[in-house]
C-alpha cells in the first residue's frame, strides 16, 4: 500500500528537482593580480546578499605542538583591522543589517560570512578585504591575550563542562596520532593555546591568509558587472602573497580495535565506534551516508528501532558519516539508559552491525534514505549565506572538488547508491579490527 | 523569479520588489592604492535602503473553528507544515507537571488505523522527520517536504489529531523514556541553571517549571490524564495549521477542508495563566564538583509578549546584553575574557515572561562576572543610553529584516508567533515603525521599570568550593544551596 505511493511522489520530487528552480548558477574566475578565487551567483529573491570567504587553511596545515592555532586565529580575524579599527569589525556590519556575520574553522579550512542587505555590498567587501590585506600591523599581544583566554573559555564551555565533552575528544586522540592535523579537534589542547606566540600568528597571516589562498563568494541580489568592479577596487589591489604549497598527509590505518574509557559525570553511558572512512566527494563517500541514514537516521532507522523503541536499552542513537579531506570519519553512537549493562548495550549495537553486513538493506530502506538526504539538501539551498547555506555550498564544492558547479553531480550520486552497494561498503567498512570504541562510563 | 502560476497579489512575498540601485562612487583601483592608501581608511556609504515588505499571512477559520494560515514561498519545491496547538506545559495539572510533553510524543504512538511504527516509517519514507515539542504556551508538531509529498504527510497529520488510541504499552515506553531525560537533563549545567532559574522567579506558577516535569509526576502519569488533556486542549478552536512555502491559496484550504474540516471536538482550550508574584531576589547556588566553568542566570520577571512596552524593552535589551555588541558581552568577553559569550534575553509568554542574562565563565571569574552584570544593569537605568547605541540598535533588527524571510522554517516560525500571541496577520510590517517610534527616554525608563536590581535573582551552576566566598561578598543575603533538581540540600 505504502510503496506506489513513494514512488509517485518519489517521481514528482524528482521531477520537481529537474526543473530549473533547483540549479545554483554561477561564474568562476581568478583576478589576474593576485589570484585570489572569485564565485559569484546573484539571485535577486530577496534584497540580500551573502558574503563568504573560504581560506584553504585550517587545522590541516598545524604543525604538531600547535595545536588550536587555526581556530585561534580566526578569532583575531575579528578583532579589527588597519583602516576598520578595533573591534569595529562586528559592530559595523551589525549596524548595517547583518542577519548573520560569523566564522567557523573546521578541520581544512576556515570560513568568514555575512549576510547583508543588497545595499551594503561595498561595506562588506571593504570590511572583508582589509582584514585579508592589512591584519598584520594591528595584531598585538593584548588581542591575542584576550582571545586565548576567550577560546580557552570556548574550550570549557565546548569540550570540558559539556557533557560527552571529555569522552568526544578522547575519540579523535584514539583515532589518531598525536602528529595527525586531525588530533587536537579543531579547538586544541589548553597547552598549545598557551604556548602560542604573537610571533606564531603573524607567521601564520603571512602564510596562510594570502589572496592566492583564498576563494571569494558571492550569492544574491547584486549587479555581476558592479561586483566585479568592487572585488576589483578592494580585493584587486590586495598585494600577491604565494600560496602555501599544500602538504601530504597520510593516516595510519587502524589495524586492531582500539578501545578508550571515560569516566564522566554524567548519569547515561554511551558507546560511540569510528571508522576511518572514504574522503569526501570520493567514491564511497555517498554510500556512507546512505548507510548512516539507514543506521541512525530517524524513528524508522535500525538501531532506533531496536535499541530505543524494541529493547528500550538506549536513549537516543546516532550514525554519522563525518566528511573530510584527508580521510572521514563514520560514527555510530549510542546513548544507552540509566543503568543499562554496558556489555548488553554493545553487543546489541553489534548485532544490528552484523546484520547489514551479512544482508543488503531493503529497497525501501535505501529510498527512505535517499528521500531523507534529498530534502536535507533542498532545504539547504534555502539560505543565500551562513551556515551551510549556498554560499558555503559553492565555496565547499570548489575546495573539495574543484568545481563549484557540483549540485547536480552531487544529487546525482546518491541516486545511483543501490542496496549491494550498501552492502558491500558495510561489509568492507564496519570491521571490528579497524575501529576505535570510546565507552563513557558514569562517575559516581 | 517566480512562478506565475502562484505570483497571487494576496502574497505579498510573491511580488516583492527589490529596488537596490546603489550610486556610490566607484573610483577604479590605481598602483598607489596597493599599499593601502588612505583611501581604504573611508568606510563606503550605503545605497538606498531596499524596500521590503514582510510576508503577510492569509488567514481562514474553518466551520469547525481550525485556524489555518498560510504563507506562498515557491522559489524550491519544499512545503513547512506546522500545527500549532495553544496549549503547553503551563497547562499541566498540579502534580502532573510534564503532561503536555507526554501528550506530544503520545499523538506519534498510534491511531486508530496506524501504529507508531507505521507512523515514524510513513513520515521517514515521504523523506521529511516529524518533531513534536511543547513549551510553556504551546504543542507544535512541525515537519519540512519536498512539495510532492505534503498530500501523504498531511494525511498522517490530520490522523494523529483525530484519531490518536494513546496505546497503555506505549505509555509506558514514553514514560520510561521521558524518565531517563530528566535524569539526563541534570548532567547539563545550562539546563540546569535554566530550570533553577525558572524556579527562583516563577516560584509555584505554572510557568516555574520545566515543560518535561519531574520524576514524581511523569511516574504518576495516567492514560486518563492524557485523554484529558487531549480532549481539553487539542481541539480544532485551539488550534492553527500553518503551511509555508511551495502551496498555493485554493491548494492549502481545499486539503485543510478535506483532511481536518470534519473534525469537530468542541472547546476552545484553557486560558494563559495568570500574572505570577514577583519571588524575594536571593543568590542560589547548585553544587557541581571540578566544574571548570560556573553557568550563571541572572534575571527576574520581565513583560509578556502583549505589553506596551514591548518595542522599547526589546531595544533596551539588544543595547544591554542581547548582541554580540551589547555591553555586556564587550565587557565580559572583549574586555575581560572571561567567557565564550554573555548575552541577555527576553522571554515573551503569553501571561508573563522574563528577562535574564545567561553566560558560562571561568570558574575564577564567577563572581566578578555576576558584579559586572549587574554593574551594566545597573548602568542602562541610571544614565540614557547614547544616540548612536539605540540607532545602531533599531538598524539591527529593522534592517536585518529581510534576511530572516529566506526559508519556509524561519517564516513559519513568525506566523506561529502571531497565532500563539493573538498579534495581528501584518504584523511583521508594522515591526519597523513601531521600533523607529522608540526615543531614548522610552529606554531609560522601561530600564528604570523593568529592570529592578532589588529583585533580580542570581544562579550559579559551579564548584561550591571555588565560588561561594565570593558570592558571599556580592552581599546579596543568604546563599540558598540546591540540587540540581531544585531540592534544598538537607545541611
Amino acid at each position: 500500500m505504502l510503496a506506489p505511493c513513494i514512488c509517485v511522489t518519489w517521481i514528482v520530487a524528482s521531477a520537481a528537482l529537474s526543473a530549473e528552480n533547483v540549479s545554483l548558477p554561477f561564474e568562476k574566475y581568478v583576478l589576474e593580480s593576485n589570484g585570489l578565487e572569485v564565485i559569484l551567483s546573484p539571485d535577486h529573491d530577496l534584497p540580500i546578499v551573502a558574503v563568504n570567504i573560504w581560506y584553504h587553511a585550517g587545522p590541516i596545515n598545524e604543525a604538531p605542538g600547535r595545536t588550536g592555532f587555526a581556530h585561534l586565529f580566526e578569532h583575531l580575524m575579528f578583532q579589527g583591522s588597519k583602516h576598520v579599527g578595533d573591534d569595529q569589525h562586528v559592530a559595523i556590519l551589525s549596524a548595517a543589517g547583518a542577519s548573520e556575520i560569523n566564522g567557523t574553522t573546521s578541520n581544512d579550512r576556515t570560513n568568514y560570512f555575512a549576510t547583508m542587505p543588497a545595499n551594503q555590498l561595498e561595506l562588506t567587501l571593504w570590511i572583508e578585504a582589509d582584514r585579508m590585506g592589512f591584519l598584520f600591523d594591528t595584531l598585538t599581544q593584548e588581542k591575542l591575550d584576550n582571545q586565548r583566554d576567550v577560546v580557552k573559555n570556548e574550550r570549557r564551555q565546548s569540550r570540558e563542562n559539556r557533557p560527552y565533552g571529555p569522552s568526544d575528544e578522547k575519540m579523535v586522540h584514539t583515532l589518531y596520532p598525536s602528529d595527525h592535523p586531525y588530533y587536537g579537534d579543531v579547538i586544541g589542547s589548553m597547552a598549545d593555546l598557551e604556548a602560542a606566540t604573537l610571533h606564531d600568528v603573524q607567521e601564520f597571516y603571512l602564510r596562510y591568509y594570502a589572496p592566492a589562498n583564498a576563494t571569494l563568494t558571492l550569492v544574491g541580489d547584486f549587479e555581476v558587472e558592479r561586483a566585479k568592479a568592487l572585488i576589483e577596487r578592494y580585493f584587486g589591489t590586495l598585494p600577491r602573497r604565494d600560496a602555501p604549497t599544500k602538504r601530504t598527509i597520510e593516516t595510519p590505518p587502524i589495524a586492531e580495535e582500539r578501545r578508550s574509557t571515560v569516566e564522566e559525570p554524567v548519569a547515561l553511558p554511551r558507546i560511540d565506534m569510528g571508522w576511518f572512512s572514504a574522503p569526501a566527494y570520493a567514491p564511497g563517500d555517498a554510500e556512507c551516508d546512505v548507510l548512516a541514514f539507514i543506521l541512525g537516521a530517524g524513528n524508522s532507522s535500525r538501531l532506533h528501532r531496536r535499541l530505543v523503541y524494541d529493547l528500550e536499552i538506549a536513549q537516543s542513537v546516532e550514525a554519522s558519516q563525518n566528511s573530510m579531506a584527508v580521510n572521514s570519519e563514520f560514527h555510530v553512537t549510542v546513548l544507552g539508559r540509566p543503568g543499562v549493562d554496558l556489555g548488553r548495550l554493545e553487543a546489541e549495537i553489534q548485532k544490528v552491525i552484523d546484520e547489514i553486513r551479512q544482508s543488503p538493506p531493503s529497497d525501501k530502506e535505501v529510498q527512505r534514505a535517499k528521500n531523507q538526504l534529498l530534502t536535507l539538501t533542498i532545504s539547504q539551498l534555502q539560505l543565500a549565506g551562513g551556515f551551510g547555506g549556498r554560499a558555503d555550498l559553492l565555496n565547499r564544492y570548489n575546495q573539495y572538488t574543484g568545481a563549484p558547479g557540483h549540485l547536480a553531480a552531487d544529487l546525482a550520486r546518491y541516486e545511483e547508491v543501490t542496496p549491494m552497494a550498501v552492502a558491500n561498503l558495510a561489509k568492507s567498512l564496519l570491521d571490528n579490527k579497524n575501529r576505535a570504541v570510546v565507552v563513557t562510563v558514569p562517575k559516581k | 523569479m517566480t512562478r506565475t502560476s502562484i505570483a497571487l497579489s494576496l502574497f505579498l512575498l510573491a511580488s516583492i520588489t527589490c529596488s537596490t540601485t546603489p550610486n556610490t562612487a566607484r573610483p577604479g583601483a590605481t598602483t598607489a592604492d596597493v599599499d593601502g592608501g588612505d583611501w581604504r581608511a573611508t568606510q563606503p556609504t550605503a545605497g538606498p535602503e531596499p524596500q521590503l515588505q514582510a510576508p503577510v499571512p492569509t488567514r481562514e477559520i474553518l466551520n469547525n473553528g481550525l485556524t489555518v494560515l498560510w504563507v506562498n514561498k515557491n522559489k524550491l519545491p519544499l512545503v513547512s507544515l506546522t500545527v500549532l496547538i495553544r496549549a503547553g506545559s503551563a497547562s499541566d495539572p498540579k502534580d502532573r507537571a510534564g503532561l503536555a510533553s507526554m501528550v506530544g510524543e503520545m499523538l506519534r504512538s498510534g491511531t486508530k488505523s496506524r501504529t507508531a511504527d507505521q507512523i515514524n516509517d510513513e513520515i521517514e519514507t515521504l523523506g521529511t522527520g516529524l518533531h513534536v515539542s511543547a513549551d510553556q504556551d504551546t504543542l507544535e508538531l512541525s515537519l519540512t517536504t519536498l512539495t510532492g509529498n505534503l498530500p501523504a504527510a498531511l494525511d498522517v497529520i490530520a490522523d494523529l489529531l483525530q484519531n490518536p488510541t494513546f496505546p497503555a504499552a506505549e505509555l509506558e515506553r514514553v514514560r520510561r523514556k521521558q524518565l531517563a531525560t530528566l535524569t539526563r537533563m541534570l548532567d547539563d549545567p545550562r539546563t540546569v541553571a535554566g530550570n533553577i532559574f525558572a524556579k527562583a522567579v516563577f516560584g509555584d506558577h505554572p510557568y516555574g517549571h520545566t515543560s518535561l516535569g519531574n520524576h514524581a509526576a511523569v511516574q504518576a502519569m495516567s492514560r486518563k490524564d492524557v485523554v484529558g488533556f487531549y480532549r481539553r486542549n487539542i481541539v480544532p478552536g485551539n488550534t492553527a495549521i500553518i503551511f509555508v512555502g511551495d502551496i498555493d491559496t485554493e491548494a492549502a484550504s481545499r486539503a485543510t477542508k478535506h483532511a481536518l474540516g470534519a473534525w469537530s471536538t468542541p472547546g476552545a482550550g484553557t486560558s494563559p495563566p495568570p500574572s505570577p508574584i514577583t519571588q524575594p531576589a536571593q543568590v542560589t547556588l547548585v553544587h557541581k564538583a571540578d566544574a571548570p566553568q560556573s553557568q550563571l542566570a541572572v534575571g527576574q520577571l520581565g513583560i509578556s509578549r502583549a505589553h506596551p512596552d514591548y518595542f522599547a524593552l526589546l531595544l533596551c535589551n539588544a543595547i544591554l546584553g542581547g548582541e554580540f555588541t551589547s555591553r555586556i558581552n564587550m565587557n565580559l568577553r572583549e574586555d575581560k575574557g572571561y567567557t565564550y559569550g554573555a548575552y541577555s534575553s527576553l522571554q515573551l509568554l503569553r501571561g508573563a515572561g522574563t528577562f535574564a542574562v545567561v553566560t558560562g565563565v571561568e570558574t575564577t571569574a564567577t563572581s566578578a562576572a555576576v558584579a559586572e552584570i549587574l554593574k551594566e544593569i545597573a548602568a542602562i537605568r541610571e544614565a540614557d543610553v547614547s544616540a548612536d547605541e539605540l540607532e545602531d540598535a533599531k538598524h539591527k533588527y529593522t534592517l536585518s529584516l529581510p534576511g530572516y524571510f529566506q526559508t519556509v522554517q524561519t517564516i513559519a516560525a513568525m506566523v506561529a508567533n502571531i497565532y500563539a500571541h493573538d498579534l495581528p496577520l501584518d504584523y511583521y510590517q508594522q515591526v519597523p515603525e513601531k521600533i523607529a517610534a522608540v526615543n531614548i527616554a522610552d529606554i531609560r525608563r522601561v530600564a528604570q521599570e523593568h529592570l529592578q536590581p532589588q529583585t533580580l535573582s542570581v544562579v550559579v551552576v559551579g564548584d561550591k568550593s571555588k565560588v561561594v566566598e565570593g558570592l558571599k561578598n556580592l552581599e546579596r543575603g543568604t546563599i540558598v544551596e540546591l540540587d540540581a533538581n531544585g531540592s534544598p540540600l538537607d545541611n
